[in-house]
C-alpha cells in the first residue's frame, strides 16, 4: 500500500467518503436535488405573477416571505450551502477528470450520450454565473437595468421595468434552457449516482427527468417572454 | 477492397508519438481486423521495418487482450464486438482509419497500440478474498440461488477487462468494470461476508489509479464488447453508499 492510500484509510469515515469520487457524486446528488426542491417552489411563487391583478398577489407573498425569516433565512441558508457544495464537488470531480487523460484523442466520437450529459460542466458553469446576476438584479437590485429604481417592496414592478428590455429577456431565456438542460440530466442522474436504479423504473426516471426539466424551463421562461410582449403589464 | 491506416507509432511510454499513414491495397472482406494488421506487418517487416505492436490472444473475443481505438470508437464500429472479432466487411472500400490506443492516465503506454492495464488487475485484488468453501465439490443445490439473480451475476462476469469502458469514457473512467466486478459477486449469496469491504476497497482502489469519475452519460455500456449494462455502476454505487455509512472500526492487523 502506498502512503497515500494509507494516510486516507486513517481518516475519518466522512473524511474518506467525501475523499471519493463516489462520495463527491454522491454530494452532487443529494444537494442537486435539494437546489430542483427550491427551483419548484420558487417557479410556483413567481407563477403569481400571472394572477392578472397588477401585482397584489406576488407582492403580497413577497411580503410574507420577508415577514417570515425563518423560512426565508432557513431555505437560504440550505440552498446557499447546497450551492456551495455542489460547486465543491464539481469542480474537484473535473479536475479529476481532466487529469484523468492527459493525451487526447485526435479522433473520439460518442455514441449514446445526450447532449445535456456531455454539457453539465459547463452547463453549471453558465448557471453560476447567471445565478450571480440574477440575485444582484432582483434580490439585492444593484445590478442594471433598475439599479436606481429597485424596490425592495414592489417585486412585481421589477420584474415589469427589467422585461421591457429585450436583450435580457433573451440572458434569461437561454439561462432557463441551460437550467433545464442541466435538470433533464441531473434528475436522472441522480438516481443512479444514489444507486436507485431498476430496469423497470429507469424509462420512468428519464421521462421524468425530461419533462419536469421542459416544464421549468418553460414555466422560467413563460414570465419574462410575456412581460416583453405585453401580456403581463 | 483497399484501405488507408493512420497508426499511432510510439516507441515507449517517454516517446512523444505520431500517427504513421499506411496504404493497404489487397484487403480481404473475410479477414478480421488483427488478421488485416497482421498482413501490413508481415509487409513492414519484409521492409526491415518495425511492425506495429498491438494486444491480442484468443481471437475468440472472449480473453480481453484486444482492443484499441477505430475512428474514435473502442473496438471499432460493431456493438458487442472486440476488435479480433470485427471483420473487414463492416468497412467500405477506400475507408480510412484512425488507429489509436486506449488513453487514460491509468493505461500508460507500452508501444504504439498496446497499453499497460494491469491497473485493472489492482482493483479486481483491492477485492480481497471471497469466503467459499474449497475443499470437496459441495452440492450443486446447498446454496440456493434464484434464477434471476444467477443470470444478472453472469451478466456482470462477463466481462473480459479489455478496458473499452475507460476508453471511450470522457473522464476516463473505470466505473463499468469496477462495478461490473463488484456486482457479479455481490448478485450472490456466496459474495455476501465480504461485500462491503469489496465495495470500499475496489472503489478506492479505482480512485487511487487516477481514473475519473462516472457521469452517467453511457459511452461505456455502448462500446463494451460484453454489452454490460451501467445499472451495474447504480450497484456499486449504493453498495458503496451504504457500506461507507454501515462501516464500523475494523480491528486493527498486526501488519501494514
Amino acid at each position: 500500500m502506498s502512503t497515500a492510500s494509507q494516510s486516507v484509510s486513517d481518516a475519518g469515515p466522512l473524511a474518506r467518503f467525501l475523499s471519493s469520487t463516489l462520495g463527491k457524486k454522491t454530494v452532487m446528488a443529494v444537494t442537486g436535488f435539494i437546489m430542483f426542491g427550491f427551483v419548484v417552489g420558487h417557479l410556483v411563487g413567481n407563477l403569481q405573477v400571472f394572477a392578472g391583478d397588477g401585482g397584489v398577489k406576488l407582492n403580497a407573498y413577497a411580503a410574507f416571505l420577508k415577514n417570515t425569516p425563518a423560512l426565508l433565512w432557513g431555505t437560504r441558508i440550505v440552498v446557499g450551502f447546497s450551492l456551495i457544495a455542489h460547486v465543491w464537488a464539481a469542480a474537484g470531480l473535473k479536475r479529476l477528470s481532466n487529469e484523468a487523460r492527459p493525451v487526447q484523442y485526435k479522433m473520439h466520437k460518442h455514441l449514446q450520450s445526450t447532449a445535456a450529459s456531455k454539457n453539465m460542466f459547463w452547463g453549471g458553469i453558465s448557471l453560476f454565473f447567471y445565478i450571480i446576476y440574477h440575485l444582484l438584479h432582483l434580490t439585492v437590485g444593484v445590478a442594471s437595468p433598475i439599479a436606481g429604481s429597485f424596490s425592495h417592496t414592489n417585486i412585481y414592478g421589477n420584474m415589469i421595468a427589467s422585461f421591457q428590455n429585450p436583450a435580457l429577456v433573451a440572458v434569461y431565456v437561454f439561462a432557463m434552457f441551460a437550467l433545464g438542460m442541466h435538470l433533464y440530466h441531473g434528475l436522472y442522474s441522480l438516481f443512479q449516482t444514489l444507486g436507485l436504479s431498476h430496469p423497470a423504473y429507469m424509462p420512468r426516471i428519464r421521462l421524468g427527468a425530461k419533462v419536469f426539466g421542459a416544464l421549468i424551463a418553460i414555466g422560467f421562461s413563460s414570465m419574462p417572454v410575456a412581460i416583453l410582449l405585453g401580456a403581463v403589464k | 477492397m483497399r484501405i488507408t491506416l493512420n497508426v499511432w507509432r510510439q516507441k515507449n511510454a517517454r516517446d512523444a508519438g505520431g500517427f504513421e499513414k499506411y496504404d493497404c491495397p489487397n484487403v480481404s472482406e473475410d479477414m478480421s481486423f488483427l488478421e488485416m494488421l497482421d498482413v501490413v506487418n508481415e509487409d513492414l517487416i519484409a521492409k526491415g521495418r518495425d511492425p506495429i505492436a498491438f494486444d491480442h490472444d484468443c481471437r475468440e473475443g472472449i480473453c480481453g487482450m484486444c482492443g484499441f481505438m477505430i475512428s474514435g470508437v473502442a473496438h471499432g464500429p460493431e456493438s458487442g464486438t472486440t476488435v479480433c472479432q470485427l471483420h473487414m466487411r463492416k468497412f467500405k472500400d477506400g475507408d480510412e482509419l484512425w488507429l489509436e490506443p486506449w488513453r487514460a492516465k491509468g493505461f500508460p503506454i507500452i508501444r504504439d497500440l498496446t497499453v499497460d492495464r494491469s491497473a485493472l488487475d489492482r482493483i479486481v485484488a483491492s477485492g480481497g478474498f471471497v469466503s467459499v468453501h474449497t475443499g470437496s465439490a459441495i452440492d450443486g443445490n446447498a446454496i440456493p440461488v434464484p434464477k434471476p439473480n444467477a443470470d444478472l451475476a453472469m451478466d456482470a462476469a462477463q466481462c473480459i477487462g479489455c478496458g473499452a469502458c475507460v476508453a471511450a469514457c470522457p473522464n476516463a473512467s473505470a466505473s463499468l468494470f469496477t462495478s461490473a466486478k463488484i456486482s457479479h459477486l455481490a448478485l450472490l449469496p456466496q459474495g455476501q461476508p465480504e461485500r462491503d469491504r469489496r465495495a470500499i476497497n475496489m472503489v478506492e482502489r479505482m480512485n487511487a489509479e487516477g481514473f475519473g469519475h462516472c457521469t452517467n452519460i453511457g459511452e461505456c455500456e455502448a462500446v463494451c464488447p460484453k454489452e454490460i449494462k451501467i445499472e451495474n455502476i447504480a450497484r456499486m454505487n449504493r453498495d458503496y453508499l451504504c457500506a461507507s455509512f454501515k462501516k464500523r472500526p475494523e480491528v486493527k492487523r498486526v501488519e501494514d
